[in-house]
């Protein structure tokens, strides 16, 4: 009878804990979250929640984008309406405006993708917001990088 | 068996009922209440339509407002400021503990209904003991006189509790004429109670007091009501409410039409309209349903008795034995006393209160109404089953989980209570008796 | 023959409950000092100690020579700087007396739920229109991005530290993303040597500020 193959090795947490350099984020993020305490939080659910693999990813490819904004020289846009990221709260549960996490991407860079107000665009708005704030929270993230690299590349309009 | 009899059982079948079934009384209650409606109906005694506007909803009403105003007072934290300070007078000694809160307990419950002056009162008394650290002895005469004592401030003002509250629906005494009339022998009583006790029994005999521990108990309630003020916010408009109504029930006469039931209703509405917030909240959810339930189902079956003429009778019966009037009364008065030790207050008074109209009629009213109110008290202390405060004590004790010095759980329940009761019936019974024929000679002379 | 009968473990258990393990524990010590000095101390120490393991630390604080505990509040303060609302996880009177009044326009709710038999509505008229009570299953309805969430902690050692149960019972994934700041007030300040009854154990990376007596 086979042996069943030995388990893949995986690397300890402590690996990817020792790679996630929280400054970094934290100064990169500081131009669209510009209060300290609101910034702790969002870190705190992007680089702290979650599975460990999710965390480091988030801070690679937040880093990598920074990277990328700041060789474009490269600052978030000033205007245009922006979407919210809702906290997961109980469905019954309302609690306005403070239901919402302290970050949101701007809803102009999902244009190139879908019109504004059609329903593939409020779906994509749906996939991105959704989901534990480790997700959600590091694709709000992503997408103001994103949208000010595209802004800077003079893509204009889609 | 004619109507008349027919009616009378079931309402005496029902009272039996729901004594020994105390945890089905509301259906028990109802029932009968709605059977009375029936045979009622069918056998040609009156309409149920007939029965519901001869029952006192003026005392329904005056029930209701005053139980709305007891929330009020409690929103006040007025109780809790109170117990606490009594805590502090007694520097934890027993016999001081025992005399203060059996006093605090007569005043409190001669503003608010006797279950509402107990659950305001005794968590705190528990607390007490607990830290103290009781026997049973102690504890059974402690919450026993405490019981009485509500009782007796429930019987000392025409608000304290439902016997009182009928008499002054009724209109069959006023409400400073009762007052004066049966606030007197209730001080008496308790303070005759109070001297047995504390020369006779001696209730804290036997039990070992350490100066540290007193000094814990009183640092740790102390501590518990460390902040506990008086909402001035709420005390002031229903204390100004309060006092509103009390001056206008002693002078407002009867024959300017604005009886007391509307005096309560407009003096608690105001009272509920100038806190509207706290006002509509205690409206809402803290309405003593299932005493309003109990009683209108009480007052349907006395007043489909009283169609069929059974009280009538009764009277005459009462009026026409061979024996001269004043003991006639005695009679009346022990017979009220052992039926609400047996049957509680309500059922008791609902339906003793048409058979008193004969003798009231012979006698000096006073001395009948408010003899009959102290005989109900009596009764109401025989017992522990005889008033709904007694198993709430029951309750309360069993929940504080208290212990004596030693670590045995101590209780206390129908047989710790007996001795209590007993010595209570019998004072406040020989009271309410020498009472109404010192009035009666009084009146005579 | 000791001097503390047996009633003092039921009052303070009832003293515990209102007031908190800590609270209770000072205000044990410092009454029985008052009483009965050192001796009388190390007497409840013996007597309460393993039933109470915080009462046994603070009366080994008080017998080190430690008169009261350190409840300055700014460090909590600071660490709810900008939130409307706070949600206390357990009672310490002597803490929430200090914090409370200096919370300025920040509403504090206390999570009704303990291990213990508490009159919630006196512990809410000792703070006069500054503290509100919450039902576990509501808890959610303080949550927001303007929310702060505290309990007290019974020391800390590496990793670990000990809280009220009721930490537990709101301490998920969920709620963890749904205040910003998570803040542990250790209030004993030092490590229990026995087993901690009534508490348990969480670990310290719960929190976003660890504030220290």
């Amino acid at each position: 009878m086979a042996q069943p193959p030995p388990p893949r090795r995986h690397l300890p947490s402590s690996a990817i804990a020792s790679f996630i350099d929280r400054e970094r984020i934290d100064k990169l993020l500081a131009r669209w979250v510009p209060e300290a305490a609101d910034r702790a939080f969002v870190l705190r659910c992007v680089l702290d929640e979650g599975p460990a693999h999710h965390r480091g990813a988030n801070f690679v490819l937040l880093s990598l984008l920074g990277q990328l904004l700041d060789a474009a020289k490269a600052s978030p846009e000033s205007q245009g309406p922006s979407v919210p990221v809702p906290m997961r709260l109980p469905p019954h549960i309302d609690v306005g405006e403070d239901g919402f996490y302290p970050l949101s991407f701007p809803r102009k860079v999902l244009e190139r993708l879908a019109p504004a107000g059609s329903a593939a665009q409020e779906a994509m708005i749906d996939c991105l917001t959704d989901g534990p704030p480790q997700h959600s929270l590091a694709n709000a993230a992503m997408l103001c990088l994103i949208s000010a690299l595209l802004e800077r590349s003079g893509g204009g309009a889609p | 068996m004619g109507p008349p009899l027919l009616l009378a059982s079931i309402l005496a079948l029902t009272v039996v009922a729901q004594a020994l079934l105390p945890s089905y009384r509301l259906l028990l209650t109802l029932g009968g209440a709605a059977l009375s409606c029936a045979v009622a109906a069918l056998t040609g005694v009156g309409t149920t339509r007939a029965i519901f506007a001869d029952v006192p909803w003026d005392v329904m009403i005056l029930l209701v407002g005053l139980g709305f105003l007891a929330e009020l007072l409690v929103a006040t934290r007025v109780f809790g400021v109170i117990a606490a300070a009594v805590t502090r007078w007694s520097r934890g000694e027993p016999r001081r503990v025992l005399v203060l809160f059996a006093v605090a307990m007569y005043a409190v419950s001669g503003l608010v209904n006797n279950l509402t002056a107990l659950l305001l009162v005794l968590p705190i008394l528990l607390i007490l003991l607990k830290l103290l650290g009781v026997g049973q002895r102690y504890l059974a005469w402690t919450l026993g006189v405490l019981l009485v004592a509500c009782n007796l401030g429930g019987a000392a003002t025409p608000i304290g509790d439902f016997p009182a509250i009928l008499l002054l629906g009724r209109r069959v005494m006023t409400f400073q004429g009762y007052l004066w009339a049966a606030a007197p022998p209730t001080v008496v009583a308790l303070a005759a109670l109070l001297v047995v006790v504390m020369v006779r029994v001696r209730p804290e005999r036997g039990l070992v007091r350490e100066p540290v521990a007193t000094r814990l108990s009183l640092a740790v309630m102390g501590a518990l009501y460390r902040k506990v003020r008086l909402s001035w916010r709420l005390f002031l408009p229903t204390a100004a409410c309060l006092l509103a109504m009390l001056g206008a029930w002693v002078w407002v006469p009867p024959s300017s039409g604005v009886g007391p039931e509307l005096i309560g209703w407009l003096g608690v509405g105001l009272a509920l309209a100038v806190l509207p917030r706290t006002g509509e909240r205690v409206i809402r959810a803290k309405m003593d349903v299932e005493a309003v339930l109990f009683l209108l189902s009480l007052f349907v079956m006395v007043s489909a008795v009283r169609q069929s003429g059974v009280f009538d009778s009764i009277g005459r019966g009462l009026t026409s034995l061979p024996v001269p009037s004043v003991i006639q009364l005695v009679l009346f008065l022990l017979l009220a006393g052992i039926l609400t030790g047996l049957f509680s207050a309500g059922p008791s008074m609902a339906a003793l209160l048409d058979v008193a109209a004969s003798l009231a009629a012979r006698l000096s009213p006073t001395a009948v109404y408010v003899g009959l109110a102290l005989s109900v008290c009596a009764g109401s202390s025989l017992f522990l089953t005889a008033a709904t405060s007694g198993p709430m004590t029951q309750i309360l004790t069993e929940r504080a989980d208290l212990r004596d010095p030693l670590g045995a759980p101590v209780r206390f329940g129908f047989f710790d209570f007996l001795p209590v009761g007993l010595l209570s019936f019998a004072l406040i019974q020989t009271v309410a008796i020498v009472y109404a024929l010192l009035l009666v000679a009084g009146s005579l002379f | 023959m000791s001097r503390l009968g047996p009633a003092v473990a039921s009052a303070f258990h009832v003293a515990a409950g209102e007031l908190g393990m800590c609270s209770a524990a000072w205000l044990f010590v410092r009454e029985v000092a008052a009483e009965g000095g050192e001796p009388l101390v190390s007497e409840l120490r013996d007597l309460l100690g393993r039933a109470y393991p915080v009462l046994d630390a603070v009366a080994g604080r008080w017998l080190e020579g430690s008169r009261e505990p350190k409840v300055g509040p700014d460090s909590v303060l600071a660490a709810c700087e900008g939130a409307s609302r706070l949600l206390v996880v357990g009672i310490e009177a002597m803490f929430l007396d200090a914090l409370l009044p200096k919370l300025g326009q920040t509403r504090a709710t206390l999570l009704a739920h303990s291990s213990f038999p508490v009159d919630w509505e006196r512990v809410v008229a000792n703070h006069e229109r500054r503290l509100e009570t919450v039902e576990l299953s509501s808890l959610h309805r303080l949550a927001g991005r303007r929310s702060a969430l505290l309990t007290f902690l019974y020391g800390t050692r590496g990793e670990s530290t000990w809280v009220d149960p009721a930490w537990l019972r709101v301490m998920g994934a969920d709620v963890r993303t749904q205040f910003r700041s998570i803040v542990g007030w250790d209030v004993l300040g030092s490590v229990m040597y026995l087993y901690p009854r009534w508490l348990s154990e969480a670990p310290a990376s719960d929190f976003s500020h660890l504030v220290r007596a």
